[in-house]
């Protein structure tokens, strides 16, 4: 009890002003509109398009108690940000995290508006969640919360309006419990109000494997651009969670070699990279991860792997860095120690380069493909779970997978034609096709 | 023209320029592609010296004769040329005037700044400044006052003229490597990172000269043309750098290519310092490319923790054996230019000089030998020094792996026929996103093997494209259906991801397996490349197997995979594509069904061996309404075992159908003619033909509702009659109509008479040169396969009005089964042995295991030939009840219409037969009934045909009516041998024999 005690205070010091102040120095929301504003330039949007778009459009922030196992009740906080449902329905995550912020999530909504129409899906940009830490709720705890969640918010999400989806510490559970609870409240049966489902109720087949894999599709597709066989290629990935595992599991498919992965240790509260010269072996190391996905440090050397400081995934002589874990990973403190033999950053991560580092490894060299295009294969296979929930009919997986193939790779030819023809980087092509398709939905539904 | 053809194509190019009087692609191109003239950048050099200076290099450098020497080993057609002029006037005149590949200053010329000189020159050109001298302070001094880089070179010089050939080849080297592709891919390179002038100019002139040496004496193995060519394109080639950061670029870019690297261990770093980096950079090296030769040089002594591998040398530049220990060095790197293969005694056996010495050598020296070479990785090595890098890979592996002779001897036979078979073929591209699917190109999905039937459409598209080319038949495109194939590793990753290795598949019925394999999920490293060639491709679709046993030439495994033809009819790309998909997928699984499980035992092979590519080709034909089929379908012999109407049997001949090709394959109607003569009739008389032409066709029918798992291919094929053919409009090309009242075929459509499928617009008149292709493809293949081969091939015009028509080739095989022989040696007649022997035998073959005979009785009168019909018609069916095959013997013309002139069986009454014999009637010798269906059902069937004379070689009725009887009829008995008889036809003589069995002689 008093141990429970203990961890309330500790979970109330965290809620407690639940827009934490940022860190000095860093804002994600800043540096998104930085971002965008940037594009706007090149763009030539004018100034109320530029204002439409570089702020959201709707914000909800409300409370929700719970009563706990124990019998009491706490309040959490939670929100959801709709950036731009312009082109169609907000589409973004929802997150469970002790230290979000109010400017994380605009950031995110933000981007995912940029991810959606730079693959051209029929989608806006939303995200929200919880400012909560799951590690310390019981399974019955989130359940309450996830539903507690949807009370507050049900009349302003909806498969036509806003389609929540698991984000960082949130699983196919946790959306079926919403979808559950959204039914409950409106009577109706409505699959196509969440995606992320498992398989069997709703779920779409691929959508596991989909940010991972359609990370590959780009990568495949820029090394051939490149003149680079993917067979000679190395790579050093930042992360272990479900896009870095599909994307090593692919990338190894196509025959390239991972020399590590990194994870956070939940023992000694850091983070470790793990590395093998000889490439990784995806197999073993998933045996031997725990369902928070902290690598048993102990196994890891036990099965030959050199366990390093976490900050070191980014210092080894690859040809490939794929960021796949929290953003702000990569920034001008940190990007001097990326060796001279990377030639590719590929983000599988959202907003894990500052634009400063951005700008560094132009001059290094270096192509970076930005987040929103490279992970965006997660909304894609999204969107297909929407069209087959609202069909009511259920894809074999070489029809979604194929289908993200060909998405994907139309989404990089898109961007990688503009960026030779302008001779701009890929993440401005990127932006730009992006912002410009929004602001021209923004235009013809006459809003500007 | 070049010369670096071999006879057979020769040959083949000499039989095109006379038939078509156009000359095939292939004699205008070089082997790779290229001329020799290529592969010279550098031609003219200008050479700023005092004359003294000149005359030095031309008397004691002896110039004339190294050029001379330089000009011959590089097998230039066009000299060097050297132009030389002793003042900056005469230089920036004579630059005024043309264009020098090279600009060498030697020396400080009189009177003038070289480092204002050259930038001068550079403002103008961009033309590769060279400075040589023989002064290394004042060198070096210029060295570092060339800020602008002005100077591309610079190089100290002791009096030996050398040094302008390695000047001349360094440079040379270097805008080859960098603008041609194909020799930057071959060419073998060595590093050299060294800044001090005095040092790598020594270097330089010493690596130069083992190259030449060794390239020299390879010049003088006896090589062809072509191989001479494949030497100097995989030549050595030094890459220089003056520092680490140079020299890493250098590596980064050729490391595929590298063979050794010979690096100061200090240079000037970018900031002005030096770094000791050179064994750092030898230790990343070999950590890249371990085993490569690394030699480190330095002034002063080299500080390594840990010991140093075997390939990485040190030599202190204070060595005096230094000049030595580099020239050993370099012919470390550059390996042996022949190999001696020696027994455990030391006595040679052979020597390797090429390609084919080692070819020979695999197959022909004894066990010891080959072992012993193995553990020596002779053949590997050898195969690198020759740069065939990827095949000295695969020997390598055998060398390393396989201790037994005789298995060692299999696998690296294979991997060398493999390898030759590889350079036949067409080059197959990995499918891109954007990829068109043009004419002639097939195109890949994976990285494995392509399997027997994708390597057969390889070698056929390689034939088209070497030898036909557009304007040969402008009418008619001679092409290959679009084609996609899926190599052996999806099949792998498909197998291993789905689990099913692990699945007892053995136990499973043939439908269990499908379903297993079906509900597996393919790989999605190939469903987006398979999505996106679905989407563009919207004819029918057939899926056939390609397995790395079949083998598509010699139709070893023909039949036992199975093949899926697909509608590809609906609107859904996703519908079609998963079709597709279950028809691949399905395509894997009758790798383990039973049929392929029983072939493979009857083989040397298991069926862990078998790995499946799988091809997808578009079906050739075009719409109508709502069906699909090709204009005319076909086959093409190059030689025919029943030739008639005065055709050799080199002639060939060539069978064709209105429709799809199941016409032909099941033996229905089609019309035959000879390509070498299309315009002699096979058959008869008009009333004749028109008995037994065709009368329908086969057609895809696009709305059947065809399910994989079920294989009701039936529901697939619709059978349309003339009528639908002439409202499709396809008839004007292959019809002609007959008018009973003039008794006469008029080719075309005409609204009163007959319409009949007898192709006389096309072969008669030439609507299409369809004969001609027809006759060049069927010499091409036969003179480039060494065998007589059987095409299938169909015609198609997309556009119904247009006068250009695709004669789309499906498949090329062998007319001789796999496993036999074409030729037939049959002795002079004997009669204790033969019961008959013809002169005038049509077919070819050796047919063994008949023990029934029937036969006409002797002395029967043929005008009782009718109510023979009958009686011969109850046996047949008996015989053909128990599967059982006989020998048909009588008198006169078999199948006539005309009672008098033989019995007038129809082929149902004797379809059960093998042989006929045809005896004498009454000494009247009647032709042999060829060019009736009668005849054509017999070709179907490949019944030998056997017609005798009287006396000698006729049949032998004594001993016949000895034989136990089974059936007698009133005109017609039938007997059994004790033993097995033995029939022979050697088709290409004529001549044929039926010969008793042991126990009946």
């Amino acid at each position: 009890m008093q141990l429970k005690q203990q961890e309330i205070k500790q979970h109330e010091k965290g809620t407690r002003g639940v827009f934490k102040k940022e860190k000095e120095g860093f804002n994600p929301f800043k540096m998104a509109q930085q971002q965008f504003d940037r594009i706007a330039d090149k763009l030539n949007l004018d100034e109320p398009t530029r204002e439409l778009l570089r702020n959201p459009m709707r914000e909800y922030s409300f409370a929700i108690p719970i009563r706990m196992d124990d019998g009491s009740v706490k309040v959490f906080r939670g929100f959801r940000v709709q950036h731009n449902d312009a082109r169609g329905p907000c589409k973004g995550g929802i997150r469970f995290h002790p230290q979000e912020t109010i400017d994380t999530v605009r950031a995110l909504a933000m981007w995912m508006t940029w991810k959606c129409s730079v693959v051209d899906l029929p989608l806006g940009g939303g995200k929200g969640g919880v400012v909560c830490d799951p590690h310390n709720l019981s399974e019955r705890e989130q359940e309450r919360l996830c539903r507690g969640w949807v009370r507050q918010i049900s009349r302003d999400i909806g498969p036509e309006r806003d389609v929540p989806a698991p984000d960082v510490m949130t699983s196919g559970q946790h959306m079926l419990w919403i979808m559950d609870e959204y039914q409950a409240i409106t009577g109706g049966y409505y699959p196509g109000l969440i995606t992320g489902k498992p398989v069997g109720l709703g779920g779409s087949l691929g959508r596991t494997e989909a940010t991972g894999y359609g990370l590959v599709y780009i990568l495949r597709e820029l090394l051939k651009e490149m003149n680079m066989d993917i067979k000679n290629t190395t790579a050093s990935i930042q992360g272990f969670g479900n896009v870095a595992r599909y994307t090593a599991d692919l990338y190894i498919q196509y025959g390239g070699r991972v020399v590590s992965v990194s994870c956070w240790d939940n023992n000694d509260s850091c983070t470790y990279s793990y590395y093998k010269d000889k490439g990784i072996k995806l197999d073993e190391l998933i045996k031997i991860t725990d369902r928070f996905g902290t690598i048993d440090k102990k196994q890891a050397e036990k099965l030959g792997y050199e366990t390093l400081p976490g900050e070191e995934w980014l210092k080894h002589e690859v040809d490939i860095l794929i960021p796949a874990a929290l953003e702000n990973s990569i920034t001008q403190d940190n990007v001097d120690q990326i060796q001279s033999t990377v030639k590719i950053v590929i983000c599988g991560a959202n907003g894990p380069v500052t634009p400063e580092a951005e700008d560094a490894l132009e001059r290094k060299g270096v192509m970076l493909v930005p987040d929103f295009l490279a992970n965006a294969g997660g909304v894609v296979c999204s969107y297909f779970e929407q069209v087959q929930g609202n069909m009511n009919y259920y894809w074999t997986k070489e029809e979604v997978l194929g289908k993200l193939d060909n998405k994907m790779t139309e989404a990089f030819y898109n961007v990688w034609d503009l960026a030779k023809k302008k001779n701009i980087r890929l993440s401005d092509s990127a932006y730009m096709i992006a912002v410009s398709r929004v602001a021209e939905a923004c235009k013809m539904r006459g809003w500007v | 023209m070049s010369t670096r053809l071999s006879d057979k194509e020769k040959k083949i190019i000499e039989y095109v320029k006379e038939t078509t009087g156009i000359t095939p692609p292939i004699a205008n191109i070089t082997e790779e592609g290229e001329s020799t003239e290529d592969l010279l950048s550098i031609t003219d050099v200008l050479v700023l010296s005092s004359s003294y200076h000149y005359f030095q290099i031309e008397e004691e450098g002896r110039l004339s004769r190294l050029l001379h020497e330089y000009y011959s080993y590089r097998n230039r057609e066009k000299p060097l040329r050297i132009s030389h002029v002793e003042t900056e006037d005469e230089c920036f005149e004579l630059l005024n005037k043309k264009r020098f590949d090279l600009i060498i200053i030697f020396d400080k010329p009189t009177g003038s700044d070289v480092l204002t000189l050259a930038g001068i020159i550079r403002k103008n050109t961009d033309t590769p400044i060279i400075l040589i001298g023989s002064k290394i302070s004042e060198l070096s001094e210029i060295q570092k006052n060339d800020k602008e880089k002005v100077l591309s070179k610079i190089l100290t010089w002791n009096g030996d003229g050398k040094i302008i050939l390695a000047t001349i080849q360094l440079f040379d080297d270097a805008f080859t490597i960098k603008n041609n592709q194909s020799f930057s891919e071959q060419c073998r390179c060595l590093l050299l990172i060294e800044d001090s002038i005095q040092y790598y100019s020594t270097y330089l002139l010493l690596l130069y000269d083992e190259i030449w040496g060794f390239l020299s004496a390879t010049m003088q193995d006896n090589l062809s043309e072509e191989q001479i060519q494949r030497q100097l394109k995989r030549r050595p080639v030094i890459l220089h750098a003056s520092d680490f950061e140079e020299g890493r670029k250098l590596y980064d870019s050729y490391k595929k290519n590298l063979i050794g690297v010979i690096t100061d261990n200090e240079t000037i770093s970018g900031t002005g310092g030096r770094k000791q980096l050179g064994l750092e950079f030898a230790l990343m090296i070999n950590k890249e490319k371990p085993g490569t030769p690394i030699l480190i040089q330095s002034s002063g002594v080299l500080k390594h923790d840990e010991p140093l591998s075997d390939n990485i040398k040190f030599i202190s530049k204070n060595d005096i054996t230094l000049p030595l220990v580099i020239k050993d060095f370099i012919n470390e790197c550059l390996g042996p230019r022949y190999i001696q293969i020696t027994d455990s005694t030391g006595k040679i056996i052979t020597v390797v000089k090429n390609f084919n010495d080692l070819e020979n050598a695999v197959l022909s020296i004894n066990d010891e030998g080959l072992i012993q070479a193995a553990c020596q990785h002779l053949f590997s090595r050898c195969l690198k020094t020759w740069g065939l890098y990827e095949l000295s890979d695969e020997i390598y592996k055998a060398e390393f792996e396989i201790k037994n002779a005789a298995d060692l001897r299999t696998r690296l036979t294979s991997i060398i026929e493999n390898y030759r078979y590889a350079q036949t073929q067409v080059l197959v591209k990995p499918f891109e996103y954007a990829s068109q699917l043009s004419h002639l190109e097939i195109h890949r999905i994976g990285k494995g093997a392509l399997g027997g039937k994708a390597r057969g459409l390889s070698f056929l598209a390689k034939l088209i494209s070497k030898y036909i080319s557009d304007d040969m038949f402008p009418d008619l495109r001679i092409t290959i259906p679009r084609t996609i194939v899926l190599t052996t590793d999806v099949f792998d990753i498909f197998m291993m991801q789905n689990k099913l290795y692990d699945s007892n598949l053995y136990d499973l019925t043939d439908e269990r397996i499908a379903l297993k394999f079906m509900s597996g999920t393919l790989p999605a490293t190939v469903l987006g490349d398979l999505r996106a060639f679905i989407q563009k491709t919207r004819k029918p679709l057939i899926v056939r197997s390609s397995g790395v046993l079949e083998d598509s030439l010699l139709q070893s495994f023909a039949g036992i995979y199975d093949s899926i033809l697909l509608p590809n009819e609906s609107w859904e790309t996703d519908f079609r594509f998963q079709d597709v998909c279950n028809a691949v997928k399905y395509v894997y699984a009758s790798t383990f069904f039973e049929k392929a499980r029983t072939y493979i035992k009857s083989t040397p092979k298991n069926i862990g061996d078998e790995k499946m590519a799988v091809i997808i080709q578009e079906v050739a034909g075009r719409r109508y309404e709502n069906y699909f089929y090709p204009v005319v379908s076909g086959v093409a012999k190059s030689y025919n075992y029943y030739p008639a109407g005065g055709c050799k049997p080199e002639d060939g001949v060539v069978y064709l159908a209105l429709g799809l090709g199941k016409t032909i394959v099941d033996g229905g109607c089609s019309f035959c003619f000879c390509p070498e003569h299309p315009t002699v009739p096979l058959y008869g008389t008009p009333k004749d033909f028109i008995k037994y032409a065709q009368r329908r066709f086969y057609a895809l029918n696009l709305r059947s509702n065809y399910r994989i798992v079920e294989r009701n291919e039936e529901t697939s094929y619709s059978i349309l009659d003339l009528d639908d053919a002439k409202r499709h409009g396809v008839l004007d090309k292959v019809a002609s109509t007959y008018f009973p009242q003039d008794d006469r075929l008029y080719p075309g459509v005409y609204d009163e008479g007959s319409i009949v499928i007898d192709f006389a617009p096309i072969i008669q008149y030439e609507a299409l040169p369809l004969a001609k292709a027809l006759k060049l493809l069927l010499r091409i293949s036969e003179i480039e396969l060494g065998y007589p081969v059987e095409i299938e091939f169909a015609v198609n015009q997309e556009d119904a009005e247009s006068h250009k028509a695709d004669l789309i080739i499906l498949q090329i095989r062998s007319m001789i089964p796999s496993g036999k022989n074409m030729d037939v040696s049959i002795g002079e007649y004997n009669p204790e042995t033969d019961i008959c022997y013809s002169e005038n035998a049509l077919g070819n073959g050796v047919i063994e295991g008949i023990q029934n005979i029937v036969y006409v009785k002797p002395g029967f009168d043929m005008k009782n030939s009718i109510r023979v019909v009958s009686q011969i018609r109850r046996i047949n069916n008996a015989l053909m009840n128990n599967k059982t095959p006989y020998i048909l013997i009588g008198p006169g013309r078999w199948g006539s219409a005309d009672p008098c002139l033989g019995i007038p069986v129809i082929w149902s009454d004797i379809a059960g037969t093998k042989v006929i014999v045809e005896t004498p009637w009454r000494e009247r010798h009647i032709d042999p009934s060829q060019g009736s269906h009668f005849f054509h059902d017999l070709i179907s069937s490949q019944v030998g045909y056997l017609i005798t004379k009287e006396g000698k070689g006729n049949v032998d009725y004594q001993w016949l009516e000895s034989l136990p009887v089974i059936t007698d009829e009133e005109d017609v008995r039938h007997v059994k041998t004790i033993s097995p008889l033995l029939v022979k036809i050697d088709g290409k003589h004529g001549v044929g024999v039926i010969q008793k069995g042991k126990s009946d002689k």
